[in-house]
């Protein structure tokens, strides 16, 4: 053979050939550290660019249902071969056989949940036994939560109280944030941001709150994860090495980041140790609290030390998210535990990113009308992972997803089974009995685990927990609806993904009256992009799903659901290929946008609950991931810019003309490119693409913020160095109603060449004539003048 | 074996790390032993593999056409490769021609042929990475071409002379 002849068949042999001789002659196995179930578990809560998605925290607990659900796949893999049932919730009456918060339960009397687990941990332990997928079926096809309660209420009963409709909050003083406030601290008037809120008169949590006059966000935590670790490591080295050697099910790399980071063992820092002999980590958690002048300056005034759990298993607590109302602070935090789980992990995340799990949640309440001196008027702690709260006048309510991993014995199984609340976090005891609600038909080991209380009062809590998990939540001043999706796949584990079905659970809680009851749950096909996409208008809950796996099987939907939770009107098949990627209602009116290639907006008419249609349609490049309407007829989009062929690039902002919902324009946009040259990339960010509460919207003038980073990398091909760039900036755009324009566009910006705000600002704010934006990574915030777009002043809050 | 991503890349944009690591688990072991021959040892393939797999899953709404996964992470993993050797001035577009080759050093290999080492040793950059991409990747050269940018042809006449001199040796 001519070696000059190589076709590209015999090249590719050749090249084959050539592997293998490598492979003979290398040693080269894939580091525990890169195995896919540790990316997965690396990658949990690492958020994606351009993806409508909240970032959640790590947790292990989603580790663990990783290791439930590969079972749950191979089962529902079993049950594809014997038989194919598809569940069409829109065909029958989607509401569950429920059991609510059953008063004739005696309050302490857990034996139905606890047998109930029970047989859950003898299906599991049977299951691992005989490594059959026979007894697993059942089990995680949901057939086996048969709940009998013997008095269980109906579902319609509870529903029906709904009619007698009492509006009780509201009546004290506004939170910072939302709506015009006036209170004793703040004796400023001028006009300042407010958290974006998807309801009126339903107050959100932020990261940074803003009264006018003071604005507050959590200190960084200063903990030295790498220093923890380390000493964790050294107190269970040997622990973590039988477990090693033992442990299949649950792989706990040995990887020990001494090795790579900690060179001089002189430097070594010893931690203390609590009464079991763990290390103490030393960390901060506090509030900052920064007074702003009128030009700009800020000073820190005081800080709000938030004290620590007093259970020395509690090792770590962070402060997730804040409300600020008149004189009081709300804050609600996570706090890591240590258990058996977290002396074997594989630290390798953790010794980066900090602690890896949330165990239980603590919501405190400060009396904060002297900064410098606040008393704390109430806490509490509630197991499980924070998902969401809400403020609707004084009444504060909190879920938590809480978690019980049946994969355990059976007598922790059941000593787990219900979830537990306390004013202390020495004594959490169970919530009652009858407070526990438990579904007919249940896939999940999760529990959504809601409290609420008025916040002027510690003693008004009441809890409430509903088998099945929760991730996005909707709240009016009367209802809370969480949802929950759930998919299965059909097909073999690594070979083929056949079909992914997805459904979403509703679930409806009644929050009147300082009371919280859960009144049932619906289930619609497909699952939800964002609580944007869930919305309760005239006494109907309307929502947007997508569904499918690839290809012409994505299709969207929107439901409508009556008060009792039944769909009364859907429409099938929006934008078959695309997903969804917002969704706003009002009124009688939804926006959804989908993308594939360029952005269809869709306006949906929803005037008859039980006809709901599409009306109009509108295609241009890029997509939006947020839709904000502006009086009857405009509808601003913030989104990510793109060509005619899909590709994307760059910050977009639309103006939306619907005033002919059939024929929907678009009538300016704004833009903030990615420039690509020969040796340089860049690219636009912004933390609006995941979260509304990024941007910041001044009603009065019609201006909406939008915090973005601009970064650019020089490459070294080009150049003899490889440097980078990044442009911290916020957007403001003014909608002119009238002409139906985006009209004076600032741009205020801070240009870095270092690590100070490489992460680029993720929140917008304003008082007065100053703008401010902030960097929750980065801890700096940013002062700039409204008008001449000047850089005032920068604070690094520590 | 073609293996069909679409499915996987689209449930990894829904945010899905499961299926998100599934993809991954396809292309582990040879993006591992693509790195370790590229950065010299298997620390640096570490971080490396490590750094384009978060970088992969942050940007993967970056991809349009699933089936280009496979060409797309190697090249993540090959920028990411170049950047981390030009960080520690050995980058091979860095360094003149005479003086860079690969460095089968170390525990990571164990050649009892070093004529092998050796031929593989004196394939000069950019034939080097070429060479590293057709053989442990298996890409054509049309496929490698999207990944670098240049022409299927010029891919090909690289491969040719590339592999002539492997030929040589390994005949």
């Amino acid at each position: 053979m001519n070696n000059s002849e190589f076709n590209e068949k015999e090249l590719n042999e050749e090249f084959g050939k050539i592997n293998e001789k490598l492979k003979e002659n290398e040693n080269i196995t894939l580091p525990d550290t890169l195995s896919p179930e540790n990316i997965a578990r690396q990658l949990e809560g690492v958020p994606q660019t351009g993806v409508p998605k909240e970032v959640k925290r790590t947790s292990k607990r989603k580790i663990k249902k990783y290791i439930i659900s590969s079972v749950a796949t191979a089962a529902a893999f079993v049950i594809a071969v014997t038989s194919v049932m598809i569940i069409k919730p829109w065909e029958k009456d989607p509401v569950k056989p429920v059991a609510p918060a059953n008063p004739t339960v005696n309050a302490e009397d857990y034996t139905e949940i606890e047998n109930m687990f029970s047989d859950y941990s003898d299906k599991y332990q049977k299951y691992l036994a005989k490594q059959n997928f026979d007894d697993v079926i059942d089990f995680f096809a949901g057939g086996y939560f048969e709940y009998k309660g013997s008095d269980a209420i109906v579902m319609e009963d509870a529903l029906s109280d709904s009619d007698s409709a009492v509006n009780v909050n509201g009546s004290a003083a506004p939170e910072a944030g939302s709506g015009s406030a006036v209170n004793q601290t703040t004796t400023a008037n001028k006009e300042f941001g407010k958290t974006n809120e998807q309801v009126e008169g339903v107050s959100e949590a932020d990261i940074i709150k803003n009264d006018g006059k003071y604005l507050y966000v959590v200190e960084p935590s200063n903990a030295d994860w790498g220093v923890f670790w380390e000493n964790m490591n050294e107190e269970t080295a040997d622990d973590l090495e039988e477990t090693t050697a033992s442990d299949d099910a649950q792989s706990t790399p040995s990887y020990n980041p001494n090795e790579e980071i900690i060179t001089d063992p002189t430097e070594k820092v010893v931690l203390e140790k609590n009464s079991k002999g763990l290390p103490i980590l030393p960390y901060d958690c506090a509030i900052a609290v920064i007074e702003p002048d009128a030009n700009g300056k800020m000073k820190k005034v005081a800080s709000i030390n938030v004290a620590k759990p007093q259970d020395e298993d509690i090792y770590y607590m962070e402060i997730a998210e804040m409300y600020v109302k008149g004189n009081d602070l709300i804050i609600i935090a996570n706090c890591n535990k240590f258990d058996e789980n977290t002396k074997n992990y594989n630290r390798y995340y953790e010794y980066y990113y900090g602690a890896y799990d949330t165990d239980v949640i603590m919501a405190a309440c400060f009396d904060i009308s002297n900064k410098t001196a606040p008393v704390e008027k109430w806490r509490f702690y509630q197991d499980g992972d924070y998902i969401s709260s809400r403020l609707i006048g004084n009444q504060f309510v909190v879920l938590s997803s809480y978690y019980v991993d049946i994969t355990e014995d059976e007598e922790t199984v059941i000593s787990n089974c219900v979830p537990t609340f306390g004013y202390d976090d020495t004594e959490m005891k169970r919530i009652a009995a009858n407070d526990v609600c438990v579904m007919g038909e249940i896939t999940d080991t999760s529990y959504l685990f809601a409290t609420t209380l008025d916040i002027d009062d510690k003693n008004s809590v009441k809890n409430q927990a509903v088998l099945g998990a929760g991730s996005d939540v909707y709240c009016t001043t009367e209802n809370l609806y969480a949802v929950s999706t759930r998919y299965k796949n059909e097909g073999i584990v690594g070979e083929v993904f056949g079909v992914t079905t997805y459904t979403t659970q509703v679930y409806k809680f009644d929050i009147r009256n300082y009371n919280i009851s859960y009144l049932g749950c619906g289930e619609v096909d497909g699952f939800t992009l964002n609580q944007f996409s869930i919305d309760e208008y005239n006494g109907y809950l309307r929502i947007a799903t997508s569904t499918g796996s690839w290809g012409e099987d994505i299709s969207n939907y929107v439901y409508v659901l009556d008060k009792d939770l039944n769909v009364v009107g859907k429409i099938e098949g929006i934008a078959k290929g695309e997903t969804i990627k917002s969704v706003r209602f009002t009124g009688d009116t939804g926006y959804v946008v989908t993308f594939e290639q360029t952005d269809p907006l869709f306006v949906i008419d929803l005037s008859d609950p039980t006809k709901p249609e599409i009306k109009g349609e509108l295609k241009i490049p890029g997509f939006s991931t947020y839709l904000h309407p502006v009086g009857e007829n405009l509808v601003l989009g913030v989104g990510v810019d793109g060509d005619e062929n899909g590709q994307t690039n760059g910050l977009k902002v639309s103006l939306f003309d619907v005033s002919d919902p059939t024929n929907p324009k678009e009538t300016h946009k704004v833009t903030i490119p990615a420039s690509n040259s020969e040796g340089s990339y860049s690219y636009v960010t912004s933390e609006a693409y995941s979260t509304h509460k990024a941007l910041c919207w001044d009603d009065a003038t019609n201006t909406m913020y939008i915090p973005y980073k601009k970064g650019t990398e020089t490459w070294y091909y080009t150049s003899d160095s490889y440097s980078f760039k990044n442009v911290s900036g916020i957007l403001a755009v003014k909608v002119n109603e009238n002409e139906k324009t985006l009209e004076k566009s600032q741009n205020y910006t801070v240009t870095t060449t270092d690590h100070t705000l490489e992460n680029g600002f993720n929140r917008a704010t304003y008082i007065g004539n100053v703008i401010f934006g902030y960097s929750s990574y980065d801890c700096e915030i940013v002062s700039f003048n409204k008008g001449t777009q000047k850089q005032l002043d920068i604070l690094d809050i520590d | 074996m073609e293996i069909d991503n679409t499915l996987l890349v689209e449930r990894s944009k829904q945010g899905d790390t499961k299926a998100f690591s599934q993809l991954y688990s396809y292309y582990a072991g040879d993006l591992f032993r693509f790195a370790v021959y590229m950065m010299g040892n298997s620390q640096d393939a570490e971080d490396a593999v490590q750094e384009a797999v978060v970088s992969a899953w942050c940007n993967i709404h970056n991809l349009k056409d699933a089936t280009l996964f496979k060409g797309w992470i190697f090249k993540i993993l090959s920028n990411r490769c170049k950047t981390d050797l030009m960080k520690k001035n050995k980058a091979p577009d860095l360094l003149p021609v005479e003086e860079y080759q690969f460095l089968l050093e170390g525990d990571d290999f164990s050649f009892d042929s070093t004529e092998l080492k050796e031929a593989l040793g004196s394939l000069t950059p950019p034939d080097g990475q070429i060479i590293l991409l057709s053989v442990i990747g298996g890409f054509k050269s049309y496929e490698i071409g999207e990944i670098y940018g240049i022409p299927p042809a010029t891919v090909r006449s690289r491969q040719k002379r590339a592999l002539e001199k492997l030929k040589a040796v390994l005949s």
